[in-house]
């Protein structure tokens, strides 16, 4: 069995359902259009109200504003239509199928690095395979960058094949 | 839920249609293609009075309005099957009702990894079933001691399924939100 790995949802799903709504908007127009042709409705047909605006020699404003609007719409479509699923979670080392998101990545590195001696506080984000800890240091603590490296390191053993920066400031006295 | 395969063409050919009509009224303003001096209106009249317009605008409705309704109802996520085929010899056959065993599965993943409020979700792949665990990750955590509790669980699913009928993934989110705690974190 070809398992696919976890990933957000495909950038298209959004226009789709625009898309799905945009459709049911013109079965109405086409059903409004019937049920007044064959009498079965008092109204006036949408349809042809829309399509005797044809005749003027130039658009409405709301007929330019509808066009304006179809275009920014076209335009999100047709990007959402190419771009990828992203993956949301990383693979663990192991024989188990596990993945971890990189928002439980950073939390296990800011624990890990805040426990680190000598560290006030931390903070992790996590771009790509980059992780970047940012450590405030207690003063004089200066060597505690190192801790931060290998408690980190030790922490996230085998969850994923990271680059870990620290980015250390020294809290003032 | 789900995401149907009809969604990334339909959404290009639909964005397409789109820009086309957006052109075409920005060509009937500025007039910069000389298409719509092309177009005559006139043309378009005898079409809407003919007697036959108003049913096949009817018919397309119709077929509009269904795709609609489907391409909106086949997003919704389906319940997968609650029996699993195993495999058997001859003629005997033995279905396993799989649902009893996410919630033994979630037990397991809860009490062996520091991680909470596990979900499990039912997945139907071709030729068995997939397990979904989803939890929420200690902070304290460490990645050996998640790594040997996912391992453990893919080994006891393994034993009581070596032909790989129900299958297990575990998924470790980011740690619910400080208020939601149950027990208070101490340092």
């Amino acid at each position: 069995m070809k398992l696919r790995d976890p990933r957000h949802g495909p950038a298209a799903t959004w226009p789709a359902v625009v898309a799905a709504l945009l459709l049911a908007g013109l079965a109405v127009l086409l059903a409004q259009h019937a049920a007044a042709e064959l009498g079965w409705t008092g109204a006036d047909s949408w349809l042809r109200s829309a399509l005797a605006a044809l005749h003027d020699a130039e658009p409405s404003v709301w007929v330019l504003i509808g066009a304006a609007a179809a275009v920014l719409l076209g335009l999100w479509f047709l990007i959402a239509a190419f771009l990828p699923a992203r993956r949301s979670h990383l693979p663990a080392d192991g024989d188990g199928d596990l993945w971890i998101s990189p928002r439980a990545v950073e939390a296990l590195a800011s624990d890990a690095a805040e426990r680190a001696p000598g560290v006030l506080h931390a903070d992790s984000e996590l771009r790509r395979r980059r992780l970047k800890v940012k450590a405030l240091l207690a003063p004089g603590r200066e060597a505690a960058v190192a801790d931060i490296l290998e408690a980190v390191g030790e922490r996230l053993h085998g969850l994923a094949e990271l680059e870990v920066a620290v980015q250390a400031k020294e809290a003032r006295r | 839920m789900r995401t149907p395969a009809i969604d990334r063409p339909a959404a290009a050919v639909i964005g397409l249609a789109l820009l086309a009509a957006g052109g075409a009224v920005a060509d009937w303003r500025f007039d910069f293609a000389g298409v719509w001096t092309r177009f005559d209106p006139d043309a378009v009249d005898p079409v809407v009075d003919a007697g036959w317009f108003p049913w096949a605008a009817l018919a397309a409705a119709v077929v509009l309005a269904v795709l609609a309704v489907w391409w909106l109802l086949a997003r919704l996520p389906r319940p997968a099957e609650g029996r699993v085929a195993l495999a058997a010899n001859g003629s005997d056959r033995i279905d396993l009702d799989a649902r009893s065993v996410a919630p033994r599965l979630r037990a397991d993943l809860e009490r062996n990894a520091p991680v909470d409020q596990v979900t499990s979700r039912r997945l139907d792949l071709k030729g068995g079933q997939l397990i979904r665990l989803r939890a929420h990750v200690d902070p304290r955590a460490d990645g050996e001691s998640l790594i040997k509790a996912a391992n453990g669980l893919t080994q006891t699913v393994a034993t009581a399924f070596p032909d790989g009928e129900v299958t297990v993934r575990v998924i470790v989110d980011g740690p619910r939100r400080e208020r939601a705690r149950r027990t208070p974190r101490v340092h």
